[in-house]
């Protein structure tokens, strides 16, 4: 079963096999829980609109079509649910601030371990000060692994405009991290 | 130009961003979803059993009532055999005896009776033993009353060959038996037309439905046979 792609693993859930849903939930559940987290900047919030994707996910399996995708689709629900909470105004956006937690790296170099971690915090708090469609469009390539047109389908627009968030937002980000080149 | 060199890319950005460490959902959350998952399948399950069950149910019971239907129907579908003449209604006494004294055997059953000539032949001589019997003065006023009041201890099989010779006999009779209020007269000129048309087997039926209701024989009658 683990071989089964998402779409194949969908469609078991829907007939009524939960150990399809159990690998799927299994594959998306850190990515979609990040996405979250690092859009809203609040970890509260990440847990409430990450609980209520997944129960969308499970209620409308029947509306799903397979011929969307998956992924695209659960970030789609995910994306409109941020949307929603901005919207809404129910929290005020907190600018996006990762804690500094840096993988721990076995390196004899102390010194480039802490410049790792600073670089880190540094891309971080640069994401924080995007603007939402550029952090949304960075955070579905870089934790969703969306392509352009699933990127643009999720954020209902074009695909150039998606491209042209993306080279904004990398330039943006380029500037604010120099000195972590080495 | 392939999708990889259309995409906006930058690896050292992208290798920063995956040293972070990869935050995971509360374990609580995972348990209320996959909780969640579960319930709609089994919700689901009761969905497609329900309405199955359902109408495995209705067919079940249609099929139930069509089969009674179809048994009350056969018999009801039978031939009448014991049709009547228009007769004046009964009176409410006679109606409320003919209730408490319901046939035990259908109409069907005495169908079956007459059905062929030895039976006929047979009921005929049980008609004739019965009809020795002297009917009791309160008793009454026709041949299905008389037999009704004879000793409750008879069996079932007894009771039903009453009321299937008393169809015999009122068939026989070619439903010129006349109505309960009749006075002796008139069976008398029935019975004399009768006789007259050489109907004697009509007559004979007459005579002896005559001789049940008034305990006498009919004026005229003298000359057949006796029963015996």
């Amino acid at each position: 079963m683990s071989d089964s792609t998402d779409e194949e693993l969908m469609l078991r859930y829907r007939k009524g096999d939960m150990a399809a849903f159990d690998m799927l939930y299994g594959r998306y559940r850190g990515p979609l829980y990040r996405y979250l987290e690092r859009q809203s900047g609040i970890a509260a919030v990440a847990e409430e609109l990450f609980q209520e994707v997944w129960m969308r996910v499970i209620g409308g399996r029947d509306r799903w079509r397979s011929e969307f995708g998956f992924r695209p689709w659960l970030f789609r629900i995910a994306h409109n649910r941020m949307v929603d909470h901005w919207r809404a105004g129910r929290e005020n956006h907190a600018p996006l601030e990762e804690k500094g937690d840096v993988l721990q790296m076995d390196t004899p170099w102390p010194d480039t371990w802490l410049l790792i971690r600073d670089c880190v915090e540094r891309l971080f708090r640069l994401l924080g000060g995007l603007t939402e469609p550029q952090r949304s469009a960075f955070l579905l390539k870089e934790e969703a692994g969306l392509s352009l047109e699933q990127i643009a389908a999720v954020m209902n627009t074009g695909r150039e405009t998606v491209k042209s968030r993306l080279r904004y937002a990398l330039k943006r980000l380029r500037a604010g991290l120099e000195g972590c080149d080495e | 130009m392939s999708e990889h060199d259309e995409m906006p890319q930058d690896e050292r950005i992208s290798a920063l961003y995956r040293m972070a460490e990869g935050r995971e959902p509360p374990a609580h959350l995972d348990e209320v979803i996959r909780r969640e998952a579960q319930r709609e399948i089994r919700r689901r399950r009761q969905r497609i059993i329900w309405p199955s069950l359902a109408t495995a149910a209705v067919l079940v019971l249609s099929f139930t009532l069509v089969m009674q239907v179809q048994d009350q129907g056969g018999l009801d579908g039978m031939p009448m055999t014991l049709e009547r003449e228009p007769t004046a209604p009964p009176s409410a006494p006679q109606r409320d005896k003919e209730k408490t004294a319901a046939p035990v055997v259908s109409e069907g059953v005495a169908q079956e009776a007459v059905a062929s000539q030895p039976e006929r032949k047979l009921e005929a001589s049980k008609r004739k033993v019965l009809s020795e019997a002297e009917p009791d003065d309160s008793a009454a006023t026709n041949g299905f009353e008389f037999y009704t009041t004879l000793p409750a201890t008879e069996s079932q099989d007894q009771e039903r060959d009453r009321n299937v010779l008393g169809g015999v006999a009122e068939r026989e009779c070619g439903g010129l038996l006349p109505g309960p209020d009749a006075a002796p007269e008139g069976w008398e000129l029935i019975y004399a037309r009768l006789q007259k048309e050489e109907k004697q087997e009509q007559a004979e039926c007459l005579r002896q439905q005559f001789r049940l209701k008034f305990g006498r024989d009919l004026p005229g009658g003298g000359t057949q046979k006796p029963d015996l």
